[in-house]
């Protein structure tokens, strides 16, 4: 039961296409019917609460695990195949490298297992953060780490970056860095970015399309500006001992009563009657209000619905 | 910046001297490449010095008058020499298959999966079919190439004397043959495997060794079994044990009976010569049966046991590699 926005046409080639996917361990089901679509050239946040799946979401697409139900394609062909591994890069969000490897080492292993290498934007990244091509990394600090693996990862030309909580152990300053060699790259080169983060202000300065995922499944897909703009912040006074008044037929994602002031979040269906002061929700409000609401019905804009027989093919 | 792109630079030589690898076995070559440098190195210094110890052998048996005087003549000054010859041996045949695969196999891919550098590389552009297969295929073939060569070296090393004395004959030859080849490749690869599903390198090591020490017991109490003895009797009493060849490996012996009865030579141990003697009588014990590999039998024994290790590591390596497509994350 998903609201759609408007038919506004998905034109566009998906850069990752997921339809009821699924994956359970001995331990349970970490992801349940992952149904969205993710087009290509966008730079897409991935939130949820922990053990929502998102780790496991972005496994599937890189081909690290399989799924136990439905099926995901990166830019229609299937995440194990050679064109989607040429295609998509991964940085886990360990970050792991070879901690005895050179930094030098460690480009070229992206040269040595990668039939698409640019050595030049490998090394650009690594020198503007003044790293030494000799040095070891496990003499490298987590920023330098996390800048050598962005060279490794930048280095292949990736169509698709697929990043878990790439700056989840970094000061903010090496944080803000890195989000704008990030961005700088991603921008350059057309790359599709999947970033998973709890840093929620982070996402809404660097990200320009969102998904969030909690444990029934896909919670928020879209661009964010229609996600912003499809939410009203609404604000009122308490009236007798009911809730607010006449919100029956606009979608309520999340309403609170402080005292006698009564604030709901709302997806409007139409004006909103009634006296209420209504304003526009920031980013964080609106993912605050979906992960604790999580009976919310989902909210799918049109080019994050996927296709299934695409996505089934 | 897109016009002055590089598709791919020269590769700088950071080899030193290493070998010019590509691809992923450049990858294997230099994560482990100390354990390779090292198993390379330990390999020409035992053979230099299996070398060396065969020309100081030489230099005594010429001393002594071989090959001419029979090996009883020189028997007693042989002693060391001989001992150098088991020691190594037991090195080759027993050290080697248990350090190799607690030291190489069993770290081989537990690191990988323990440090998360296996999603590293397998989130590059290479089958996970193929990681595996290379990074099981190298140190296989490294370590089959060293364990041969050491081998064969201890093999020219024992030539002169090996048929001269049995237990010579029996202990040390089977690490001339194929037989340390065949156990470092199982153990190697059973450490690999091992390590795959533990996931943890240290546990892995422990485990490795454990497995190996099993792989020793199993093989020195079983080997022999793989020969077809020859059996012979005596019926001249118990003083008179039935002649077998020099460098025969004596399986086991009894006590024969007038009817033909193989009975425990333990059964008459007792106190004195005399209540012996009445036992001995009253059984009726009229000679020896005694069962033993011929020498001409080691050869077959080592090649069969071999075909077998063989044949098991294939099993485990082709585990290994289902394990790793299905099973590593």
């Amino acid at each position: 039961m998903s609201t759609v926005i408007d038919n506004g046409g998905t034109a566009g080639t998906s850069a990752i296409e997921a339809y009821g996917l699924g994956k359970r361990y001995r331990r349970g089901w970490a992801l349940q019917d992952c149904t969205f679509r993710l087009p290509a050239g966008r730079i897409c946040g991935l939130v949820g609460p922990n053990g929502s799946g998102k780790t496991t979401l972005m496994g599937l697409v890189t081909h690290l695990l399989k799924p136990t139900t439905g099926s995901v394609r990166v830019f229609g062909a299937l995440p194990g195949s050679e064109e989607a591994r040429r295609r998509t890069a991964f940085l886990a969000q360990e970050k792991p490298l070879f901690r005895r490897f050179t930094v030098a080492e460690t480009l070229r292993l992206g040269r040595e297992l990668n039939p698409r290498w640019e050595q030049q934007t490998a090394e650009d990244i690594v020198r503007a953060g003044d790293i030494p091509l000799g040095a070891r990394i496990g003499a490298l600090s987590g920023g330098q780490r996390t800048r050598v693996a962005f060279a490794l990862a930048f280095g292949r030309r990736p169509d698709l970056l697929v990043l878990d909580e790439p700056m989840s152990d970094l000061d903010p300053l090496v944080r803000h860095e890195l989000t704008s060699v990030l961005m700088a790259e991603a921008a350059e080169h057309g790359t599709t970015v999947l970033m998973s983060s709890h840093h929620l202000t982070d996402l809404e300065n660097s990200c320009d399309y969102l998904l969030v995922i909690a444990s029934g499944g896909v919670r928020l897909a879209g661009e964010v500006d229609e996600i912003l703009t499809a939410h009203t912040l609404l604000t009122g006074a308490r009236t007798g001992r009911g809730g607010p008044p006449r919100l029956d037929r606009h979608t309520v994602v999340e309403s609170r009563v402080s005292g006698r002031q009564v604030t709901a979040l709302v997806r409007p269906d139409g004006p909103v009657a009634g006296d209420w002061q209504a304003d526009s929700p920031n980013l964080e409000e609106v993912l605050l209000a979906y992960l604790r609401s999580p009976g919310t019905p989902p909210l799918v804009s049109p080019s994050a619905q996927a296709d299934p027989k695409a996505a089934a093919a | 910046m897109s016009s002055t792109a590089t598709a791919s630079a020269p590769a700088p030589t950071t080899a030193r001297g290493g070998p010019r690898l590509r691809g992923l076995a450049w990858l294997v070559w230099r994560q482990h490449r100390a354990a390779f440098r090292t198993g390379i190195v330990l390999t020409v210094l035992c053979a230099a010095w299996f070398a060396y110890r065969r020309w100081a052998m030489l230099d005594f048996l010429r001393g002594a008058g071989w090959p001419e005087v029979p090996y009883a003549d020189y028997m007693d000054g042989f002693v060391p020499y001989m001992s150098r010859l088991m020691e190594s041996a037991t090195t080759l045949g027993v050290f080697v298959p248990a350090l190799v695969g607690v030291f190489v196999g069993a770290p081989l891919f537990a690191h990988d999966l323990e440090h998360g550098t296996g999603k590293l590389v397998l989130s590059q552009t290479v089958g996970r079919g193929r990681w595996v297969a290379t990074k099981l295929g190298m140190p296989l073939l490294l370590a089959a190439v060293c364990t041969a060569l050491l081998s064969a070296v201890y093999g020219w090393w024992l030539a002169p004397v090996a048929e001269a004395d049995s237990t010579l004959y029996w202990e040390t030859g089977a690490a001339a043959g194929p037989v340390p080849v065949a156990l470092t490749l199982f153990t190697l690869t059973a450490g690999a495997a091992i390590g795959m599903v533990l996931r943890r390198t240290l546990l892995s090591m422990v485990v490795s060794f454990g497995f190996a020490t099993a792989v020793q017991y199993a093989w020195s109490s079983f080997w022999t079994d793989l020969g077809d003895p020859v059996s012979v009797t005596s019926r001249a009493g118990v003083d008179a044990f039935p002649d077998i060849p020099a460098a025969a490996n004596q399986l086991e012996q009894w006590y024969l009976t007038g009817s033909g009865e193989r009975i425990g030579w333990g059964s008459c141990a007792e106190a004195t010569e005399k209540a012996t003697d009445a036992c001995l009588a009253e059984k009726d014990v009229v000679g020896w049966a005694v069962d033993y590999l011929p020498a001409s039998e080691l050869t077959p024994v080592l090649w069969t046991g071999s075909a077998i290790l063989f044949a098991l590591t294939a099993a485990v390596a082709a585990f290994v590699v289902l394990w790793g497509r299905k099973r590593l994350f």
